[in-house]
């Protein structure tokens, strides 16, 4: 399971994301941020759980061809898991695993607003209160919007954006390696 | 001690599925040793823990034992607060929504009103309740028991002098022959026009309430927006300027 705690984001999100609750609150709109950090262990585990050894073991490879063998490890580290499909990322797709992003819910008389156009006008304004504080909100994008999702950089799967070093850097830096 | 350490398995367990709380048994950890702990995931957090002596081992199940019941404790808050429409919670609702909600509230009789439905139908009830009662005491043959007679007297709505009149009859003559009436009969004659008053009167209130609606009403969170076209052009615009002026005055 996936933190929740504002603590386990890089400071500079965590910082971030106290702001857009700041401001929230402060126009009257509830917002629960719901994920924070999933460490690459834990998205190793969610991504073996439903795949079969064959798909893990290719994408090892995959890994290790395109210099990520530091994630190579880590997902053939974590040893064999079982349970339902819930994710496509493997470890190192997501912002999540660098503590870089967050999930959050509008929640409308207490209840969270799943979809947009139930609660249209809270989530354009979550996405508004997103954008200021100088993240990118994935209500923004064309192809696939997450409207949930918040990260600090752009570019929806960290590995197509930067290099092995540049994510390795990262990672370091934000000690989740 | 050793109640605490057989807890451990069940520790080790919410450890491994909640990050939050992996973290935590690391900070538990280094609280206890004074070394930070370098465990990575939570078998390596598992193999540092059983590296401590029994007391260290002891005090740390203690300690992560209270987080794990904080943790369920927040998140059943977070689950009954989800599903539970406060008057805080009411007060963020849109217009729309909390009009339902009046509505709602006005079709629902309070039981005061309920119970006094319930008085109006009483002599049917009795006239029920009283051919049970008489059947019982002939059944057994104590109809001359003193007892039966004087609840017999109050309460009593058949007497066997008249127990060929049908059911309908026998209610009828609770308003027709006044003078033959039982003391508690006597009693529901002089407050059942009392009783029908309040049930029209809280009806009649009840039809304005919902005619009326509460649309003049003014939500502390949400003002009424414009309606119609201009309301779909516009709409969202009230929230999203209003955290824009809240950047700007920050």
């Amino acid at each position: 399971m996936a933190s929740r705690s504002l603590n386990d984001l890089v400071p500079e999100v965590k910082q971030k994301a106290e702001k857009v609750l700041e401001v929230c609150d402060s126009v009257g709109l509830d917002l629960l941020i719901y994920c924070t950090l999933r460490a690459l262990q834990e998205q190793s585990k969610l991504y073996r759980q439903s795949r079969s050894w064959h798909e893990i073991k290719t994408k090892i490879l995959k890994f290790k061809n395109r210099g990520f063998s530091y994630l190579a490890d880590i997902l053939d580290g974590v040893g064999p898991c079982s349970g339902p499909h819930v994710t496509n990322a493997a470890p190192g797709e997501s912002w999540h695993n660098y503590g870089e992003a967050w999930d959050a819910v509008v929640l409308v008389g207490g209840k969270p607003a799943w979809k947009y156009f139930d609660a249209k006008e809270e989530w354009d304004a979550y996405g508004e209160c997103v954008v200021q504080v100088g993240m990118t909100w994935a209500g923004n994008w064309t192809r696939f919007k997450e409207r949930p999702h918040a990260q600090l950089r752009k570019g929806s799967n960290p590995l197509k954006v930067f290099d092995p070093d540049k994510i390795h850097e990262i990672l370091a830096n934000n000690k989740l390696i | 001690m050793l109640p605490i350490l057989a807890a451990l398995p069940a520790i080790f367990t919410a450890v491994s599925k909640v990050s939050d709380l992996f973290h935590k048994g690391k900070k538990v950890v280094e609280k206890i040793t004074g070394k930070p702990s370098e465990a990575s995931n939570p078998d390596e957090l598992k193999e540092e823990v059983e590296l401590l002596t029994p007391e260290q081992q002891a005090q740390w199940a203690q300690s992560m034992q209270q987080k794990i019941d904080l943790y369920k404790e927040e998140n059943e808050r977070l689950d009954i607060e989800i599903g539970r429409i406060t008057p805080e919670l009411q007060s963020k609702l849109t217009p729309e929504a909390a009009n339902k909600i009046a509505i709602m509230r006005q079709t629902t009789r309070p039981w005061a009103v309920r119970m006094m439905v319930h008085y109006v139908l009483f002599p049917f009830y009795l006239v029920l309740f009283d051919a049970v009662q008489l059947a019982v005491i002939h059944w057994f043959g104590i109809s001359e028991a003193r007892v039966f007679k004087t609840f017999n007297y109050v309460f009593g709505a058949l007497t066997l002098n008249d127990i060929d009149k049908s059911v309908l009859e026998k209610v009828s003559s609770i308003f027709t022959e006044p003078q033959n009436l039982t003391l508690a009969a006597q009693m529901y004659m002089h407050s059942i026009g009392w009783v029908i008053s309040v049930i029209i009167s809280y009806m009649g209130l009840r039809e304005i309430g919902k005619a009326k609606g509460t649309s003049g009403d003014e939500f502390p969170a949400y003002k009424k927006g414009p309606s119609g076209v201009t309301g779909i052009i516009q709409g969202g615009l009230g929230l999203v300027n209003k955290v824009r002026a809240a950047f700007k005055t920050k």
